[in-house]
């Protein structure tokens, strides 16, 4: 059995609390240096001010399955579970809230998930029209008329098909 | 105290009331506009996408059009495509009437020609050399690889001149308004400009490389053409200048053909100078300008090459039934590999996937191409999606990318 010293608690924006293995926890950057900072200090709590309690459970999802597949496939044939569920994982989460994930996941400093989540949104932007992907990441057109039309003359090739959504 | 609900407090409930709502409507705005997204977030995201969804990502906004438009995103997009393989190909059944202002018969409406965006670019209209209208158009292609499949692509563009070499997602090719000249041009973003001339000889008298230096990270041209006496003359021009350079060529007799295409690997620029039985390899430094030989391991034959392999140089050459993969460190070749499955006498290498390294061949005999992944250890026959075509010139190793000769300009907000 894993004794109390190896957890440690997440607490979100909301204030919610969740335990988690410090293998796990490990994963995320920041949570390591502040546990780092705080050598010593029997206060095993990490607030994580800015991020949603759902976003964390996420997180703390795909990395509970990331140290599980890990020590299973020590051996070898790691990287290909670790694609299948990682396939299963993006498969539960809504295009929306994949925005929220990954600004979660940029604060906490968790390289494997955000490598994951940047190139999933990635993918689901890939053919899809400038008009859709402003609304998706709630972006305003700052382009003036004319400055739009000089760019689309100095970039002609960027005519071709896209799918609407 | 809390029983004195005057009517001040109402007044100071009310203004607390509408500063609430205020707030609200404050935030409801807030979420509407743009919410705060980490740069870092966005250009890891545009980094990941193919070039054709980056060009129309470019108009989102403008803080997206600066991302997007900036030296170090081009580069660090670049390190992350794989390589493809270039080449040209005649336009089937179509004879070029008057290349006018009048619209051309095009099998796409977006084809792009290189000779007709010279001509537009023009101060004052030229008058169409007739010999030209001879010519067969030519259409650009490029071939991507993986998974042992290979797919063709289109850069629906067109030209009348021959793809001379490439670098870094830049091509040279021959500028056929002008007898002898060049133009440089990225055929994914389109942009070009045209060389100066340089000392005119016929193709079979020259050779044309073209490389980056790593250090000023200044492209240059390199021309080698033999003169009437046997000698190969060099001269060189850096893009952004206006004139060709005329440096020390190689030593007499080193070369016994220029029809190789020379490699650009370890700073420099390398050729095979024989046809066959090449027993040592002419390189020039890319900044040094200086011209050297290095002897190869073994004697190169007509089925073997040397080709940039992970930033090393590496001579690819066929033993018996295997084929050796020799590395050259400095001034020393060191056998790398042997691939000893599959191989076939008559497998030209191409080049390595800068990605997937994957070692790309094609077979003299029947002109198909095969792949041999280091990882498996497997050499297998890609299948193509394609048939083989008339082609016109060589295959050569080139990556899709936005790079440009001139460094990028931002948009101010």
């Amino acid at each position: 059995m894993a004794s109390t010293d190896d957890k440690v608690i997440l607490k979100s924006s909301e204030g919610e609390c969740f335990e988690v293995d410090m293998a796990v926890a490990s994963h995320l950057q920041i949570v390591k240096s502040v546990l780092e900072d705080c050598e010593g200090s029997s206060d095993k709590v990490v607030s994580l001010f800015i991020v949603e309690a759902k976003y964390v459970a996420m997180i703390i999802e795909y990395y509970k399955n990331y140290v599980e597949l890990k020590e299973k496939h020590e051996e070898g044939g790691f990287e290909e579970k670790l694609k299948e569920f990682e396939k299963q994982f993006l498969e539960q989460i809504d295009k929306k809230e994949l925005k929220g994930l990954v600004m979660a996941v940029n604060y906490l400093n968790a390289p494997a998930l955000f490598d994951v989540v940047c190139t999933a949104i990635a993918k689901h932007i890939e053919n899809k029209s400038v008009e859709y992907v402003r609304e998706y990441f709630g972006i305003v057109n700052d382009f003036t008329a004319e400055e739009e039309a000089q760019i689309r003359e100095e970039h002609r090739w960027a005519y071709d098909g896209v799918n609407d959504d | 105290m809390a029983k004195s609900v005057g009517k001040k407090d109402v007044g100071l409930l009310k203004s607390v009331e509408e500063r609430a709502l205020h707030k609200k409507e404050e935030d409801y705005h807030k979420q509407r506009q743009i919410p705060y997204f980490h740069k870092d977030c966005v250009s890891n995201i545009l980094l990941r996408l193919p070039l054709e969804s980056l060009q129309h990502a470019r108009f989102v906004c403008k803080p997206w059009y600066n991302i997007i438009n900036n030296d170090l995103f081009i580069d660090t997009h670049l390190r992350s495509s794989e390589s493809v393989l270039i080449f040209q190909k005649i336009v089937p059944n179509e004879i070029i009437h008057q290349f006018s202002s009048t619209v051309m018969p095009q099998e796409h409406p977006n084809t792009f020609s290189v000779e007709q965006s010279f001509l537009q670019s023009q101060p004052a209209p030229i008058i169409w050399q007739p010999v030209t209208n001879r010519r067969s158009r030519l259409s650009m292609q490029y071939m991507e690889f993986g998974e042992g499949k290979s797919k063709l692509g289109e850069y629906k563009l067109s030209c009348l001149g021959i793809i001379r070499a490439t670098c870094n997602g830049l091509i040279l090719l021959d500028n056929k308004l002008k007898r002898g000249g060049l133009v440089v041009m990225n055929p994914v973003t389109r942009k070009l400009t045209a060389l100066p001339l340089g000392t005119l000889y016929p193709p079979e008298r020259q050779s044309y490389g073209f490389a980056q230096s790593d250090t000023s990270k200044q492209y240059k041209v390199v021309h080698l053409f033999r003169d009437e006496l046997g000698y190969v003359n060099c001269e060189i021009l850096c893009l952004g200048t206006r004139n060709w350079r005329e440096v020390n060529g190689p030593s007499f007799g080193l070369f016994g053909w220029l029809g190789y295409s020379p490699v650009s690997a370890l700073g420099g620029l390398h050729w095979i100078p024989h046809i066959d039985r090449s027993d040592y390899i002419v390189s020039i430094g890319v900044d040094t300008e200086n011209f050297q030989t290095t002897q190869l391991p073994k004697s190169c034959r007509t089925h073997d090459r040397i080709i940039e392999m992970g930033g090393s140089l590496c001579f690819v050459t066929h033993e018996g039934l295997s084929i050796d993969i020799w590395n050259l460190s400095g001034a020393v070749w060191t056998k790398q590999y042997s691939i000893t499955r599959g191989s076939i006498i008559d497998l030209v290498p191409l080049l390595s996937l800068r990605i997937s390294g994957d070692v790309i061949f094609r077979r003299e005999e029947d002109g198909s191409f095969y792949a041999y992944d280091f990882k498996v250890e497997i050499m297998r026959k890609i299948e193509m999606d394609h048939k083989c075509f008339p082609r016109i010139g060589s295959y050569l190793p080139h990556v899709n990318s936005l790079v440009s000769w001139e460094a990028a300009q931002a948009i101010s907000d």
